[in-house]
Parts: structure tokens; sequence; C-alpha cells
């Protein structure tokens, strides 16, 4: 698995956007001679947007909520 | 109803609900976070009733004003700040809890978490797959996953509500991406 140690090193900035404009430089002219770190580079965001696909599952059921509804009013509004 | 209180910033919302209760609030402000605070809880204890115990002394505490807050932080941060810190001594109460008798300890469920790699492309057929490899990582890249690939947080808010520095969020996000992505795929180069 040879990919490039700075590119694993700066894939976070990368990513974000937050590089210095000379490392940019430099590990952009490198991704374009090496098809490995591409590659690399390609199948991180790919899991990166699965991950963030996550989001907008739900876990919560009518019955967890109303369950959780039912506790905090035994708790805070007494009669 | 809560339509009008859907203008009102996180802070504002939960400042009106400590006063008197009111369901409309209470409503709304369910609608924001119960969804996002189960969701990490569980990511970290990974078990729907103890999720909810824990969800119950979360909710609670907003409701009574104790949970972290200073002027620095906004709601969300003190919210999730306070979630991870109550699943974590869940997490560590129901360990304490299960430890297994000395005879048991050869058979430990550790088989799961050394499954061979899945492959990214396995995961484009079954998206769900990804969230079963990220249940399987430890909790600390778990929650870092969590925190920035899926809720969106920033450095500085993941920062304040793991209480490290941001450059240490950097380095622990970069290392549990790369845990995740070890198990997902074989580099095959």
């Amino acid at each position: 698995m040879p990919i490039c140690k700075d590119v694993v090193d700066n894939i976070v900035e990368y990513i974000d956007d937050e590089l210095d404009n000379k490392t940019l430089k430099e590990l952009e002219s490198h991704l374009d001679e090496c098809p490995e770190c591409r590659s690399f580079v390609s199948t991180y965001k790919r899991m990166l947007e699965l991950s963030g696909n996550l989001k907008n599952k739900k876990f919560v059921t009518p019955e967890i909520r109303n369950r959780l509804k039912e506790f905090l009013k035994s708790k805070t509004r007494k009669s | 109803m809560a339509d009008s209180y859907r203008s009102l910033r996180d802070e504002e919302l939960w400042g009106l609900y400590v006063k008197n209760y009111d369901e409309q609030v209470e409503e709304e402000l369910l609608d924001r976070y119960l969804d996002r605070i189960f969701s990490i809880v569980k990511r970290i204890v990974k078990n729907n009733n103890h999720t909810e115990e824990v969800i119950r002394e979360i909710f609670l505490l907003v409701a009574q004003q104790r949970i972290p807050f200073n002027r620095d932080m906004n709601f969300a941060v003190s919210i999730f700040r306070l979630s991870v810190d109550s699943a974590l001594k869940k997490l560590e109460a129901v360990r304490d809890s299960e430890k297994p008798q000395p005879s048991e300890r050869t058979s430990s469920k550790t088989t799961d978490v050394h499954k061979p790699d899945k492959t990214l492309n396995e995961t484009e057929k079954k998206p769900e797959l990804i969230e079963q490899v990220i249940d399987q990582l430890p909790e600390s890249n778990r929650i870092i996953i969590h925190l920035r690939d899926i809720e969106g947080f920033s450095y500085k808010e993941i920062a304040e509500i793991l209480n490290i520095t941001p450059d240490a969020v950097t380095s622990r996000l970069q290392r549990s991406r790369m845990v995740l992505r070890k198990k997902l795929s074989d580099f095959n180069h």
C-alpha cells in the first residue's frame, strides 16, 4: 500500500481546504503523477460522503419520544 | 403552534423552556435535538435501552439548567459535551457490570472487530455497511468521526465538546479516519 506519507499526513487539511498554497501545489502536482494517491484521495472523499449520509438516519420512534416527554412531564410539571 | 418558536436561537429557546416548561417549546427543542442526541449517545453505548436512559438524564439536566454552559459556548456544543460525557460514563458502567468471569474470558466477542476488511465497493452497494464498520471502531474513533463527519461540527466546537485542543482534534480525526478506511478497504496497491 504505497500511499505517500505526505498525502496521508495532509489529507485532513486538504479535504478542508486548509493547506497553505505551497503545500497545496506540491500535493496537487504529486497527485497528478501518482495514481495510487489519486485513488486514495478519491476513495477517502467517498468514505466521507457515505459517513455524512448517516446524518439523515433517524433512530427516534414516536414511542421513544413519547416516553421521554412523559418522563420530563413527571419531573418538571408536578401538579 | 411550534412554528412561532422556529425563528428563535437555540439559547433563546432553551431560556424560554426552563422558565415554565411550555409543551410547545419542548416540542421545538426535541425537534431540534432529540434525534441528534440519540444518535451520538447510541453511537457510543450501542444499545437502545441504555441510550434511552442516558437521554432522559440529559434532557432532565437541560430542563434543570444543569448543563455545562458558558458565554463562549453555544447550546449545541454544551448539550453534545454533556451527551458524550454521559454516554461514556454509561458505557464504562455497563462494561464494569458485564466484565466476564475469568473462565469466560477465552470466549470474548472480539471476532467482529477482526472480520475481513470490507471494500468501499461493497459499501457502495450497501450504504448501511459504513455504519456497521464505524460501530466496530474503538469509541474514541467513533465519537470524533460522528462529531465531524456525521454532525459536521467545526474543529473548534469539537475541541470544546471533547475538552481537547484543536490540534488534537485534527490528529485524532486523521487517525480515526485511517482506521475506518483500513476497515473499509484494502488499498490493493
